[in-house]
């Protein structure tokens, strides 16, 4: 379990193509595995990762939002990210990883198949997402890394999307 | 003891809630008892056999009664914790108090009357209506 | 052949004589020995000489003298006409004798013997060769006829025998065939006693394992029975108990009612206590405590309608067991019946089997050693039949040559022609 722990204000992440920042620097991510495909969001969102505990169910709940649990004294929600980007729905077991995301004013725990970790990508491996990627509206980006594509999505957009219930169907 | 803290626990099919025993009348027996202001349908889902029912005051001084599978008892926790902010904003209902940790587990804490009040105006109406309130 | 008078002590030369009466010397010679020495000369056959009879003094030897020169001159003329008889005879005998041989020779016995020559002395002769020529005439056709029927006999007889061999080699073969068949009979003969000997076990095994199975199924069946009893008696005991177990049903509900209904009002009152507060607190402990009752009362309630349905599920199984166990021990019955009636049938069966398969055996017994003696039987037949074989070969070959010398005895007599 990776303990992370980032001041409260998180710098920005360099949108692509303007750069404040080295052009040849790397970016940090945060990447998870869902399905086949593997995601990414900027590293500083993450404050920690935690293993889940059993889950209170909540009554009309969206499906995304799994439940919610405790963790050291905290209440969490669970954030499906499975069934919000690919409507498929996470199978949670207990003691799965989380990544615990401060999404702008949201705090959630980010579940998906696989949490994987920090990784570093040179910004010039960043591309423009192709058109007709799933999940494109929260694309910000693409890059290779190694012999597999990363989606660069852009968590922030993504969880108030959500909480509005506008995200896609 | 305060009396905003003794929760009283009741069970709507498999999933156990409790609601501020200040806003229960009292309990009630099977729906045969009250054929006319029975709520068996909330957002809290429908009881199976519903063999009791919780009397309450939706606000305006009536009794409805809204009925679960069975009531648990009382409990005294020492602190209902709100909502987690993103929680509430994506739940239908907003007739929900909070959380308390109940024998450590996060057990939800429900607003009755306005639980009941929504089921009188419709759930998508009480849902909009009350995140607007939250601004 | 007149003879020249021979001196008598001279040496004998020719002389020149005729009937001169040779002159004696006038001799002292007496008469009668010269007399006697011509008697003697005639006795040896000389009757040339002759005595002058008026050489002789004596009157009466002179007498002589002249009956002797008649004499002798009359055996002259005798021993010619002999002489001349001889030769007819000869003749007559020579050619008796070349009929004979053209007979042997030639095999003619159709003429007569006729002779150039005549003579009664040949008569006899003639007479006899003719009876030898009758007798070998006879003898010629009788000897033909044999010889002709020798031929046929003997054909018959070779072909009897050719045929007396064909049978005895066919009846060699027969044998032999029937011999073979003796021996796969005696085989299989032996395969059915065998047979028989193990049908006649497993006849009595059967026997002996049916009795076995028929008290089986006797008992089988007296089981059942008592299992039809028991399924009655089971079943009172089941009704018993469903109707007990109805008013315990009922007594229940009631209980629970009750329980559930004191367990509404605690709630309630704890409900009260709540709300008031520190007030309440009594208030609240009490009506705990009363709930707690009322839940005892309920999980109690709760554990005898567990109970209550449990026995019901188990006097339902029951009754459906002894339903079945009834229905069972009719069918078990039924079988039984069945069962015991094939059972006689069997057990009859396989009586009859053990009698039959008894009875085979001892037939097979004595088949095989029936069959064991025919095989025998037949071996000495064929021991005879080829000693017949080996005779009618034998006889074919006698046959044969019988006929073969009949041919040429029949060839030989062709040649003496009788007719």
């Amino acid at each position: 379990m990776a303990e992370h722990e980032q001041g409260s204000g998180a710098r920005d992440p360099a949108p692509h193509g303007s750069a404040p920042g080295d052009p040849t620097a790397d970016a940090w991510y945060f990447a998870v595995r869902l399905g086949e495909g593997r995601y990414a969001f900027d590293a500083p969102l993450v404050t920690e990762v935690v293993r889940l505990g059993p889950l209170t169910r909540l009554p009309a709940a969206p499906p995304f939002l799994p439940g919610v649990f405790t963790h050291r004294g905290e209440i969490l929600p669970v954030l499906d990210l499975g069934e919000l980007l690919l409507r498929r729905g996470t199978e949670l077991e207990p003691g799965a990883r989380a990544a615990v995301v401060q999404a702008g004013p949201w705090r959630v725990a980010v579940v998906a198949d696989e949490i994987e970790g920090l990784l570093s990508v040179p910004r010039r491996r960043l591309e423009q997402p192709p058109p007709g990627h799933g999940a494109s509206e929260f694309l910000r980006a693409v890059a290779v890394d190694g012999a597999e594509d990363l989606a660069i999505l852009d968590m922030v957009r993504l969880v108030a999307a959500a909480r509005a219930r506008s995200v896609p169907s | 003891m305060s009396a905003d803290r003794q929760l009283l626990l009741f069970q709507v099919g498999a999933r156990v809630f409790a609601a501020p025993a200040k806003d229960v009348r009292r309990v009630g027996g099977s729906l045969l008892e009250h054929p006319d202001d029975g709520v068996p349908d909330t957002a809290l889902g429908r009881p199976w056999e519903a063999r009791r029912g919780l009397v309450v005051d939706p606000g305006d001084g009536s009794e409805r009664t809204v009925l679960v599978d069975g009531v648990l008892g009382l409990r005294a926790v020492a602190a209902v914790q709100a909502l987690p902010a993103f929680a509430r904003e994506v739940m239908a209902t907003q007739a929900l108090c909070g959380f308390a940790l109940i024998d450590e587990v996060p057990t939800l804490v429900v607003d009755l009357p306005a639980l009941v009040r929504e089921r009188q105006r419709g759930p998508s109406a009480a849902g909009r209506e009350e995140r607007n309130d939250h601004g | 052949m007149a003879e020249q008078k021979a001196s008598r002590r001279a040496p004998a030369r020719p002389r020149r004589g005729g009937a001169a009466a040779a002159r004696p010397r006038a001799g002292a010679k007496d008469d009668a020995t010269r007399i006697s020495e011509v008697l003697r000369a005639h006795a040896k056959g000389d009757y040339a000489k002759r005595l002058d009879p008026t050489s002789v003094r004596d009157p009466g030897l002179a007498a002589v003298a002249r009956a002797v020169n008649a004499a002798a001159e009359q055996a002259k003329v005798r021993n010619h006409e002999m002489a001349a008889r001889m030769d007819t005879v000869r003749v007559g005998v020579d050619e008796a004798i070349d009929a004979m041989v053209k007979l042997v020779v030639q095999g003619d016995l159709t003429g007569t013997l006729r002779l150039a020559v005549n003579d009664a002395a040949l008569t006899p002769l003639i007479a006899g060769v003719g009876q030898v020529m009758e007798t070998l005439k006879r003898f010629v056709k009788e000897i033909r006829e044999a010889a002709i029927q020798l031929s046929a006999s003997s054909a018959e007889v070779l072909a009897a025998a050719t045929q007396n061999e064909n049978s005895t080699a066919q009846q060699a073969t027969a044998v032999h065939e029937t011999t073979a068949t003796m021996e796969e009979l005696k085989g299989a003969s032996q395969q059915i006693a065998e047979n028989a000997q193990t049908v006649a076990t497993i006849a009595s095994e059967t026997l002996s394992a049916t009795h076995q199975g028929e008290q089986a199924i006797r008992a089988f069946m007296e089981a059942m029975e008592k299992v039809r009893r028991n399924a009655v008696e089971v079943d009172e005991a089941i009704s018993k108990l469903s109707r007990r177990v109805e008013r315990i049903g009922t007594v229940v509900e009631v209980i629970d009612e009750i329980a559930d209904r004191s367990d509404l009002l605690a709630l309630n009152a704890a409900l009260e206590g709540a709300k008031a507060g520190e007030a309440g607190r009594g208030f609240s402990i009490v009506a705990q405590e009363m709930r707690r009752l009322a839940e005892n009362v309920m999980e109690s309630t709760r554990e005898i309608k567990n109970l209550i349905g449990e026995i019901r599920e188990a006097t339902h199984a029951a009754k459906e067991a002894s339903d079945g166990n009834k229905r069972m021990a009719a069918d078990g019955e039924r079988l039984g019946g069945a069962a015991m009636a094939s059972v006689s049938g069997i057990l009859t069966g396989a009586q009859g089997t053990s009698d039959a398969a008894r009875v085979i055996h001892l037939a097979t017994q004595q088949q095989r050693s029936a069959t064991e003696q025919v095989v025998q039987s037949m071996a000495e037949i064929e021991d005879v039949t080829r000693e017949a074989q080996a005779g009618s070969r034998q006889a074919t070959g006698a046959a044969a040559g019988l006929a073969g010398l009949a041919e040429r005895l029949a060839a030989l007599v062709q040649r003496f022609r009788a007719e």
